[in-house]
């Protein structure tokens, strides 16, 4: 009997995962080239020039020069300069598309977000290895149901080349450090070494997981200091760490230490956004910013469940504080491995969140830097989810239970179906339309295929001129379409009076209200607003 | 020893959310109000609102009051007699 609900349980996580792969796959076109693709794309091949230089494939280096020549745009940032970001997703994209022989710009795009997508869906299926280390199989597949239903970031898994791949590595560097914690068992280590680099390498807050994963060693060494027999153990896998971060990072190589504290420098531009329908200056966004981002746009049953699991292990976290004098025989902070698995997490989340806040963190682009947050913020979900499953399964409840978690995500697929493919842009429905439209929206300018297609639907005319009320630089996103159609548009910047059409979104670099760069002349008048759920994607001003 | 560390730990998280919910918050705002005021869109925002209102003045039959126009007469008058 047992037997049968274990196979029934496994055909039905198997079934789900096959889904979502189907799933992907069948819809990754759907999505437009956002701002960030040309960019990613010129890194992969930059990278790619430099460590060819050190071989002697001279023809395949010679093609590498060639592509790198052809990709260019105005508003590309110098690659020279912008060399910092990691190579592990664009230099085997780029690797790729050689082997491929691709020479369609719109292939080279899709391509890359479909292995986009593939990272996520390998970040899935180790997310719910992780939680079936810590929960029962039930438990587990609930939770990554939770994480697979995070609109925000299913939807940017096709076209985010940074953050959705470092929450894929660290969603797979936080299973080998469970595993650790539960076997001890030094292969385990040195792949945690391996994923912390490429971690550090995507984005350099992935410092915070070997940090913690030492911090929390000398806490056990502090409740058992037998422990320290380990401690051969620990600084191996930190000096892997420091190892394995210097072989897979190029921009490394020619000068170590300078190259790497120059990542702490903040790029990050210094622009304003809007939030609230006010534009603040990103250096000082207010201590809302970040938890406000995440309570409107992730679903409100997330939201639920992680409040309950947040209080549930705060109130342990206390308990176990509390009484450390009196406890002698175990651990201070935890009584067994999946409670230190509960409590690692759980620290690593208040701390970073704690930083990131307070530290005034530039960011833009709604919390698109700190998706890896739902990685923690699922996790303490299905915290939340298993703690009142044991509930209920003690008043015989369950059912009832379980039958509103699937009628809520019911709920979550058919929001997602109707975003679709602006999943990225989601607002949970508490959200009013008026409140979703104080904020900016469409960063990457993903909509623009859909306002370009308009175009070309509406002008059989051989060029066609578009103004630009917005910081957004659409021309990049023109490279999903064919050379015919690209060399319809005139893209006449905010030089308004030479254009047809204007394409304004909320996305702007100025304080609207003190800088009249992106106001509408009176001359032209609203065509359209493109509209997903009451949320203004994009609109058009059309010359009278 | 593991209590001193333990405590140490609490009380410099504490301090450190207690010290930016006040003082660091604070700072923060003055350094907003500051970056505002001296922002070139800001500058450039109050040349243009002084240009308009030199305009508009210009297009009025008569911008002061008499009262005024006598109080500020008398005012440049008593200026001059002093710096004679």
């Amino acid at each position: 009997m047992k037997e049968n609900t274990h196979f029934k349980i496994n055909l039905i996580i198997y079934s789900l995962f096959f889904l979502l792969f189907i799933n992907g796959t069948l819809t990754f076109e759907d999505y437009g080239i956002g701002i960030d693709d040309k960019f990613h794309r010129l890194n992969g091949f930059y990278w790619l020039d430099y460590l060819l230089s050190f071989t002697n494939l001279i023809e395949i280096q010679e093609l590498v020069k060639l592509k790198l020549s052809q990709i260019t745009d105005q508003t590309l940032p110098s690659i020279n300069e912008f060399n910092k970001y990691s190579i592990i997703f664009d230099v085997p994209a780029a690797i790729l598309e050689l082997i491929l022989g691709l020479d369609n710009e719109k292939d080279f795009y899709e391509l890359r977000h479909y292995l986009n997508f593939i990272f996520y869906f390998v970040g899935c299926v180790y997310f719910y290895k992780l939680l079936s280390l810590r929960f029962n199989k039930l438990i587990s597949l609930i939770g990554c149901a939770f994480f697979v239903l995070s609109p925000r970031i299913y939807g940017e898994s096709f076209y985010n080349m940074k953050d959705i791949i470092f929450l894929t590595f660290l969603t797979m560097s936080y299973f080998y450090c469970f595993k650790y914690f539960l076997f001890s068992k030094k292969m385990d280590l040195i792949i945690l070494a391996i994923l912390s680099a490429i971690c550090i390498q995507v984005r350099i807050i992935g410092l915070a997981l070997p940090l913690s994963f030492i911090f929390f060693y000398f806490l056990s060494i502090l409740s058992k200091p037998n422990h320290l027999k380990n401690f051969f153990n620990y600084f191996i896998f930190l000096i892997l760490t420091i190892l394995f971060l210097y072989c897979f990072w190029p921009y490394l190589w020619s000068s170590p230490l300078k190259n790497f504290f120059s990542i702490f420098y903040n790029w990050v531009p210094s622009i304003h956004i809007l939030f609230k329908g006010n534009y603040i200056l990103n250096d000082y966004l207010p201590f809302s910013y970040l938890p406000l981002w995440i309570l409107i746009s992730t679903p409100t049953i997330h939201i639920i469940f992680f409040i309950f699991g947040f209080f549930h292990i705060s109130k342990r976290f206390f308990i176990r504080l509390i009484n450390v004098e009196k406890n002698k025989l175990s651990y201070d902070f935890w009584r067994g491995v999946k409670e230190k698995n509960d409590l690692f997490l759980f620290l690593n989340f208040v701390v970073l969140m704690i930083l990131i806040i307070f530290l005034n963190v530039r960011l833009f682009n709604s919390w698109k830097h700190l998706y890896f947050v739902n990685f923690y913020i699922i996790y303490i979900t299905t915290f939340g989810l298993n703690s009142l499953f044991i509930f209920f399964k003690k008043n015989k409840f369950i059912k009832i239970y379980l039958s509103i978690i699937f009628l809520c995500l019911s709920f979550t697929t058919f929001k997602m179906y109707k975003y679709h493919p602006y999943q990225g842009l989601y607002f949970n429905s508490l959200v009013s339309d008026n409140f979703k439209n104080k904020f900016e929206i469409d960063f990457t300018a993903l909509s623009a295929r859909h306002f370009f297609n308009k175009i070309f639907d509406k002008n059989t005319k051989d060029k066609v001129y578009i103004g630009t009320a917005s910081w957004t630089p659409l021309n990049r996103t023109l490279d999903v379409f064919a050379k015919k159609e690209k060399n319809k548009i005139v893209f006449v910047g905010q030089d308004y009076q030479k254009a047809e059409y204007i394409f304004t979104n909320n996305i702007s670099e100025v304080d609207k209200t003190l800088n009249d760069k992106y106001d509408i002349p009176k001359n032209f008048s609203k065509y359209y607003d493109y509209k997903i759920e009451g949320l203004i994607l994009y609109s058009v001003y059309k010359k009278n | 020893m593991k209590i001193f560390i333990y405590k140490t730990l609490f009380a410099a998280f504490i301090f450190f959310i207690l010290y930016q919910i006040t003082i660091g918050s604070t700072i923060k705002l003055v350094k907003e109000q500051v970056s505002i005021l001296s922002s070139e869109e800001n500058i450039t925002y109050i040349k243009n609102k002084i240009r308009e209102e030199i305009i508009s003045a210009n297009k009025k039959d008569r911008y002061l009051t008499e009262e005024d126009a006598q109080i500020i007469k008398e005012f440049i008058n008593k200026i001059k007699s002093e710096i004679k």
